[in-house]
């Protein structure tokens, strides 16, 4: 089988950001402006989480956590869906098909990690931006529940790629949007029931953990706490 | 990293309540199976994916644009490319928004009003605009008056800044001044002890300590994707330990957020603090004894008795932890920690391409660096080579040009001063037409009147030239205030042949080609401005090239010339070149010059990745042929004591979205300024909560922040993440230009500064300012904007 699954390794990453503009831009988020992005009106699949630490007086840190959906082996989502709008595919995409939707958003409330965002408007694009918008993805009506889809557009691609050259899909051949762009390099991706790929690896390792796990959600993305590698990689 | 499960969802709770309230009712779900009635035309036609090179700051990312039939619809990066390696940063990934920009200038726009404003501008031809400013430069020739040409640029690596220099040069004007401020310092620091004129590379991947000294390497730094990937290669390889990280600075910034220890320290005291390291490591003999010996001078002897005798002098532990405020026992820590590192390594504070720093603190760095052995080895302070096309060969002017160019920069800067350029000092000059007034004035790649830290004799002295031409995608601050406005083209419409950036210890250059068909607006780029300027006004020997792809065509001609490098390619294909060259032969993959421009076309570029470490000659270019530990300098920095008085220390600072003084005109970045306090579209000050509650400040509150000559209303974030008696602004926001999202949104804490320059560098002091804060609006609502 396979589960596609993320690894985001926080000893490398630098909370620059740029996994939350290559998604935007990847899946035809539309611009906000100030007054809409004040009311959270801005969407975004991915985002850094600020988690700060130390009390008054003593010395303050600050650790920020990129949060995608987590893809979760027992999503909660699929579990309140009225609409059968959202569902866990059997390589463990949890997807959201917008035409079901019926804007309920029982499934904004149930997910644990509040990574579901719901278009409070029509999305629009002042001229000429529509122009760089993706054939890849539908654009969504007002209304409607949207997600991380762990770029399951890219998947087919790769699929229909790997099919064109005549092989199975190797280890990198499907990346999101996110892990490609992400300047540190500490994004990965790929088959979590693979022992060989990088991510089995990473994820076995001394340093994964994962959000919340006592929820028993089953996370498909896997964190790399900071410190010492333990020959992990 | 543990996070409790309670805090955690807390922490999610204000994010989903936020998004929970506000418009209800039944319309919503009537609407939610209706489709947008926006009309919405995918692309057709067939996929190609194109190379070319990211400008959206200094750093040279090679990206490839994803084209459907003519509309690009997705940028990554190259993942031949040496400096970007197939990763992007956020303003990187937003290009699309640049390029499809509603507020693009589509025309050139000539000014016909008042400066200041957009609607003062009236659409004009190109003819109309290239016929008139080179009638203007004409007469000027035809008196014989070529330096009264003044050429403002923010870059040097791209081709059309060297177009027109080129230009310039051709023309017979001393006046090519570059704004480049985020390198100045590091460079001075460099050229005083080494006798080079480069700005050191910092090799952060090779390094297994780092003390950073304020430096946000991780946030603005000039090359921000390469980076950001040295820095995780740095902290997680397969093959060496862990790297860890120190930053030292007053505010916890993103930085600071990613290293393994904060240290917070009073503002101004970073070069106190680093010669307080360097008086500890020689006090216990962990220094570098060999190098100091055989490569230094000035260590034992010179002014003060010699860098030895200063540094225990004047920086005994007491009074570097009096002034720092970190306790003794910590700067020990510190000190052993990094001398005792196989690889340890210290970044100066640069906070971003507007603020470099100043040289007292990256002096006192750089000689710290030196002390610990780690000058030109890995792991240390590299020098990058040049790359070949950076500099034109020379021709033969004529005697007009001749003339013109003997005669003073009216920035006072250039080869025979520390500074590379002085846009204060020209904007003095442009006022009062002294030496010799100026006719004619480009502004290229950046923005002086947002940038400057002198706004007002900047915004005086543009209403004293006759002719301001600036070229710029979207309108900025400058182009608001100038006479023509030239439209330039993206970067994805365009050529350009981009040389590395700085901070980076190779030679690379990259090539651009126009991502669609044509250009979507009437645009050009400047280095076809300037090649038709020499047309005009009969400069063509200079710049014999038809149009910009000629241009890139010949500069590719000349790189071949060089005989050294190779085409860029994966990483065995980069550890080939290095064993080959590192033994002495050239192993380029290309024979011929078409082949060259053909490959580089492939591939995105050309670099040369060998570096020979410890090749004296070419990186100890003083006098001595000595690295020169300028006792004479540290006796004066250990003569000033900057001390904050009379108010709160004012330290800014440039969030990745909007380093450099771009980004804010893209609502993308505007939605990201700073994840740590979840900020966005507006300008905020952080101050410390015994700092708030002294001032009565609350947080989300209105506050005033004055300086001496202007005074700015900015949201209050009360955080310990910066220290008491400081406030702490971001820079990038409150432009007067900038289109739809970027106008009026925020403001420019640059405008509080007065011009103050730092002693030894005579650079303008970003640094220096005290601010009195206070309240502005105790309701909660936003009061009047200015005092």
């Amino acid at each position: 089988m396979t589960r596609w699954g993320m690894v985001i390794d926080l000893d490398r990453c630098t909370a620059c950001q740029a996994c939350v503009v290559a998604c935007q831009v990847e899946n035809n988020i539309p611009p906000v402006d100030q007054a809409d992005s004040e009311r959270g009106r801005g969407i975004s699949w991915i985002r850094l989480a600020p988690f700060r630490e130390g009390e008054h007086g003593t010395r303050p840190s600050l650790r920020l956590v990129p949060i995608p959906c987590m893809h979760c082996e027992r999503p909660p989502c699929v579990k309140v869906c009225p609409a059968t709008a959202t569902v866990i595919g059997h390589e463990g995409l949890v997807g959201q098909i917008y035409a079901r939707c019926i804007g309920c958003r029982y499934c904004t409330t149930a997910c644990p990690y509040t990574v579901r965002q719901f278009n409070w408007k029509k999305p629009e694009w002042p001229q000429p931006m529509q122009d760089g918008l993706s054939p890849d993805v539908s654009v969504r009506p007002r209304g409607v529940v949207e997600k991380c889809s762990f770029c399951h557009h890219r998947l087919q691609r790769a699929r229909d790629q790997a099919r064109m050259e005549d092989r199975t899909l190797r280890d990198g051949d499907y990346l999101p949007a996110c892990v490609e762009s992400c300047p540190a390099e500490a994004m990965f991706f790929g088959d979590l029931d693979d022992p060989r790929s990088v991510v089995a690896r990473l994820a076995a390792g001394p340093r994964a953990f994962r959000l919340l796990e006592e929820l028993g959600t089953k996370p498909k993305v896997i964190y790399l706490s900071k410190g010492e590698s333990g020959g992990d990689v | 990293m543990k996070i409790a499960r309670r805090k955690f969802i807390g922490l999610m709770a204000g994010a989903a309540a936020g998004a929970a309230v506000g418009g209800t009712g039944g319309r919503i779900f009537a609407d939610a199976l209706a489709t947008s009635n926006q009309p919405l035309y995918p692309p057709r036609g067939p996929e190609q994916f194109v190379l070319s090179v990211c400008t959206a700051c200094p750093g040279g990312c090679g990206v490839r644009a994803r084209r459907i039939g003519d509309r690009i619809v997705k940028v990554e990066g190259n993942p031949l490319h040496p400096i970007s390696g197939g990763r992007l940063c956020p303003k990187g990934q937003a290009a699309l928004q640049a390029l499809y920009h509603p507020d693009r200038l589509r025309v050139p726009l000539r000014r016909v009003g008042p400066r200041g404003s957009l609607r003062s501008f009236r659409p004009a031809t190109w003819e109309a605009a290239l016929a008139e400013i080179a009638s203007r430069l004409r007469s000027i020739r035809d008196e014989q008056r070529p330096e009264s040409v003044v050429l403002l640029r923010g870059g040097d690596r791209d081709i059309g800044t060297r177009a027109a220099r080129q230009f310039l040069a051709a023309f017979g004007s001393p006046n090519d001044i570059a704004f480049d401020r985020g390198n100045e310092a590091g460079a001075m620091a460099l050229f005083l002890t080494q006798g080079v004129r480069a700005t050191p590379a910092p090799d952060i991947r090779g390094a297994d300590y780092i003390l950073s000294l304020g430096s946000e390497f991780l946030e603005a730094s000039p090359a921000p994707v390469y980076s950001m990937r040295a820095y995780g290669d740095f902290r997680q390889t397969h093959t060496a330990q862990r790297g860890k990280l120190i930053h030292v600075d007053p505010r916890l910034s993103i930085t600071a957020a990613s290293a393994d220890e904060w240290i917070p320290i009073r503002p101004l005291t970073h070069a106190t603090f680093a010669l307080g390291i360097a008086a500890a490591i020689v006090q216990e003999g962990l220094y570098d004894r060999e190098f100091v010996a055989e490569r230094g001078t000035g260590f034992e002897d010179g002014p003060g008795g010699g860098l030895r005798a200063i540094l225990g002098n004047h920086f005994s532990l007491e009074r570097v932890a009096a002034e720092s405020g970190v306790s003794v026992n910590v700067i020990l820590r510190v000190a052993r920690e990094l001398a005792g590192a196989r690889k340890g390594l210290v970044l100066p504070p640069h906070k971003g391409p507007l603020l470099g720093g100043r040289l007292a603190d990256h002096l006192a760095v750089h000689l710290l660096n030196a002390l610990i052995g780690n000058i030109d080895r890995a792991g240390g302070v590299l020098i990058a080579d040049e790359v070949a096309i950076d500099a034109w060969p020379a021709d033969a002017p004529d005697p007009v040009a001749a003339a013109g160019r003997r005669q003073p920069r009216l920035d006072g800067a250039g080869s025979e001063s520390l500074l590379s350029g002085d846009p204060e000092q020209l904007a003095r000059a442009l006022s009062s037409r002294e030496p010799y007034p100026a006719e004619v004035l480009f502004i290229l790649g950046t923005d002086p009147l947002y940038a400057t830290a002198s706004h007002d004799a900047f915004t005086a002295a543009l209403d004293r030239v006759p002719l301001v031409v600036t070229f710029a995608t979207i309108a900025n601050d400058t182009a608001l205030r100038s006479d023509w406005i030239l439209p330039e083209p993206h970067f994805l419409e365009t050529w350009n042949v981009q040389t590395s950036p700085p901070s980076v210890a190779f030679a690379s250059v990259s090539v651009a080609s126009p991502a669609v068909s044509k250009p979507l607006y009437d645009t050009r780029a400047p280095a076809d401005v300037f090649l038709d300027l020499a047309r005009r006004t009969g400069l063509q020997r200079a710049l014999p090239w038809q149009d910009v792809a000629a241009l890139s065509r010949a500069e590719i001609d000349r790189l071949f010339e060089a005989r050294r490098g190779a085409i860029v390619g994966t990483p065995f294909d980069a550890a080939w070149v290095r064993m080959m060259e590192g033994s002495g032969w050239w192993a380029p993959g290309y024979t011929s010059a078409d082949e060259l421009w053909k490959r580089t076309g492939e591939t995105g570029g050309w670099w040369d990745p060998f570096y020979d470490h410890g090749d004296w000659s070419r990186v100890l270019r003083t006098p001595s042929g000595r690295f020169d530990f300028r006792p004479d300098l540290v006796q004066q920095i250990a003569g000033a004591s900057p001390a904050v008085t009379g108010g709160a220390a004012l330290i800014l600072f440039e969030p990745l979205p909007i380093a450099g003084g771009t980004g804010a005109e893209l609502p993308f970045l505007q939605a990201l300024l700073d994840p740590g306090l979840e900020e966005r579209w507006e300008t905020w000050g952080e101050v410390h909560p015994d700092t708030a509650s002294a001032l009565h400040l609350r947080n989300g509150s209105w506050m005033r922040v004055a300086s001496a000559h202007e005074a700015i209303v900015v949201r209050a974030r009360v955080t310990e993440r910066v220290v008491a008696g400081a406030v702490a602004i971001p820079v990038g926001l409150g432009k007067r230009g900038g289109g739809r999202w970027a106008e009026g949104v925020g403001e420019n804490p640059l405008r509080l500064l007065d011009g103050v320059r730092e002693p030894i560098s005579s650079l303008p002091d970003f640094a220096a300012a005290t601010v009195l804060v206070s309240e502005a609006s105790p309701t909660g609502d936003r009061p009047g904007k200015r005092s």
